[in-house]
């Protein structure tokens, strides 16, 4: 399969009044036709910003101040706003974190799916009509001609969901971003949701960036999974090998974190610490303050991601593969 | 929405109730004989009592009260005591003069108003939004009478651009329209501004971005409607304000509105004239504020479905 997304070596940074805060840090990610790439971290680990940068959505005073966002061959980083207005919504489209305050309270359901329509593809007004109430029908929602007609107050957290999700796809985008799009919602709620995205992504083989903390959620969805931690991608490795073979202590932390019902422990396990301050950042490994087998090096140089299929950022870990 | 509709009409109607009564019993404890000034100093007793009767002052307040408001009801706002004519035909003559004035200044205000707080809302923090809103302070600092005055020194006797004394046709009411109209443009830009600030930081602007809208869309659409909200409470007000407060601007431009007829009345103590401009005034006004709620519902349905719950 051919690669639809390719990140290169990308940086943004915020500029603020005192300091550049890199928030994120030479990132490279590689995205094939119809595969679903799971970014699991921290809060403040640069994910959401990552998207950000790919819907080319950066407000200032966050820029990307280095590298490329090849999009079928295009790089967005050089795409005028005009250019970007064309893709978004109908190439790529985003899902966010917020169901209950990503909607406009003041438009019509209907209407605000129309829209995507009309920006990208002008249709007649009937013709907007009819497939703006398939596209709510095919999320799983029953009465479709009532909510077409509702304002989003009247629907629950899941149904809005359901409307951002209608809403994202009905231009059939190529690729589909999702940044935390079940982090709001109930535990119920959240696995009809997943299936729902699982579902609409494997009949319409779209391309998707599946954004979470959670990685159980991230373990139902991704095909290949990339641990981001302070702006920089740690490990990157297929779904499988991640959880069954995690290498990188922070990613070990993760997985360990997820409470587990089946031991019978009460413990629950953390990552001591927390992520670092973006102007405060360590001069060795960024993770090594909070790492459990950090050596002296850790604290002096940072590692580089390396590996082939299965990528991971440390010194410890690098060295053992390249002793054994 | 009906309900909603029949909820503000009855309060409406509470209030100028509750109006009535106050502008009735505090005119009639304010001292002094008007059938005696009226009448002068060398009229006899008998003369006074019986002009008295004659106007319906002889029966108790409250009494006199009933009557007055059963006169209302059928349009009759009674004689004014000094000019001798129906004091409703006095009222709606200097009211078309009010009337087109405040719709005039509302007009220049609700332009230039909005206007100015989008493109400050723009531009925040950057010159053009400094520039704009130091010059809104300016504007809601400075009293009209002096924007007026002002007004016409430049651009009706410097200039020429406009008359400056007096209405014959049209171009008459530009001056007062500015001088009466830019302090509330001033209020609605920096509300604008603040509204506008607000809600494009909220998440469904970003959603409104990532769907590929224009700019403009999501500044018009998306962005103004919500924005709207708290604004049409504003304009609602001003409303008010500027049929009632045009007082100062009707003698500087010698408009003979309401505010001159009313502030003449006060002096001569010709009461059923003031009574009767109060209640015809604040009719309007309410009027007006029915109106406002049930906009502020139109564009909002959160209150009219919150009203239904």
């Amino acid at each position: 399969m051919s690669t639809l997304l390719s990140i290169k070596n990308l940086n943004v940074d915020i500029f603020s009044e005192k300091s550049i805060l890199p928030v994120i840090n030479n990132v490279n990610i590689d995205l094939k036709e119809g595969e679903v790439l799971g970014i699991v971290g921290e809060s403040g680990c640069g994910k959401s910003m990552l998207a950000s940068a790919v819907m080319g959505l950066l407000s200032p005073p966050a820029k990307v101040t280095n590298g490329e966002i090849l999009f079928e061959n295009e790089d967005l980083v050089k795409l005028s706003q005009k250019e970007l207005q064309n893709i978004r919504g109908s190439k790529i489209s985003m899902i966010f974190q917020e169901p209950m305050t990503s909607l406009n309270p003041l438009m019509k359901c209907g209407r605000q799916i129309e829209e995507v329509l009309f920006t990208h593809e002008k249709l007649g007004r009937g013709e907007l009509r009819k497939k703006a109430i398939h596209a709510i029908s095919e999320v799983g929602i029953g009465r479709a001609v009532d909510v077409y007609n509702d304002i989003p107050s009247r629907l629950s957290g899941g149904m809005r969901q359901r409307i951002m999700i209608a809403m994202a796809l009905i231009c059939n985008p190529r690729l589909l971003i999702c940044d935390e799009p079940t982090t709001a919602l109930d535990v119920t709620i959240q696995a009809q949701i997943l299936k729902l995205i699982k579902e609409i992504q494997n009949k319409k083989k779209t391309s998707v960036i599946f954004i979470s903390h959670d990685m159980g959620v991230i373990s139902k969805m991704a095909d290949r999974v990339a641990v981001m931690y302070a702006g920089q991608i740690v490990e990157i490795a297929g779904a499988n090998e991640i959880f069954t073979n995690p290498k990188h202590p922070y990613t070990i932390g993760l997985l360990r974190a997820i409470p587990d019902m089946n031991t019978g422990t009460k413990a629950l396990h953390d990552i001591r610490g927390s992520v670092p301050m973006l102007d405060a950042l360590p001069n060795g490994c960024l993770f090594s303050p909070r790492c459990d087998i950090a050596i002296k090096k850790c604290f002096k140089e940072r590692p580089k991601l390396k590996g082939d299929k299965h990528c991971t950022r440390c010194f410890v870990v690098n060295d053992k593969e390249s002793y054994e | 929405m009906k309900s909603y509709i029949i909820k503000r009409a009855c309060l409406a109607l509470g209030i100028i109730f509750c109006i009535s009564l106050i502008t009735f019993f505090v005119l009639n404890v304010i001292p002094g004989d008007v059938v005696a000034a009226m009448l002068g100093d060398f009229a006899s007793k008998d003369a006074i009592e019986a002009a008295r009767a004659q106007m319906g002052l002889d029966v108790s307040l409250p009494m006199q009260y009933i009557n007055w408001l059963k006169n209302i009801l059928t349009g009759n706002f009674g004689n004014s005591y000094f000019q001798r004519k129906a004091v409703l035909t006095l009222i709606v003559n200097a009211f078309k003069y009010t009337f087109t004035m405040a719709i005039a200044a509302y007009i220049v205000a609700i332009i230039l108003g909005l206007l100015t707080g989008i493109f400050a809302a723009l531009y925040h923090d950057k010159l053009p939004d400094r520039i704009l809103m130091s010059i809104s302070v300016f504007g809601i600092s400075a009293p009209s009478f002096w924007i007026a005055i002002i007004l016409q020194i430049v651009a009706g006797l410097r200039l020429g651009w406009f008359p400056v004394s007096g209405i014959k046709s049209g171009i008459w009411w530009v001056l007062p329209a500015f001088s009466l109209g830019i302090r509330s443009a001033a209020t609605i830009a920096r509300v604008t501004r603040t509204s506008m600030l607000e809600v494009l930081k909220q998440d469904f602007i970003r959603t409104a971005y990532a769907k590929g809208l224009s700019k403009r869309r999501i500044i018009f659409v998306h962005a103004l409607r919500n924005a709207l909200v708290p604004i049409i409470t504003i304009l609602g007000n001003d409303f008010g304000v500027l049929l009632t407060g045009s007082m100062i601007t009707e003698n500087v431009f010698n408009i003979p509105g309401i505010g001159k007829l009313l502030i003449d009345a006060i002096n001569r103590r010709d009461i059923p004239l003031v009574q009767g401009g109060v209640i015809y005034v604040a009719g309007i006004c309410v009027i007006i504020y029915f109106i406002v709620d049930i906009l502020y519902a139109v564009i909002n349905p959160n209150i009219r479905l919150g009203g239904e719950k």
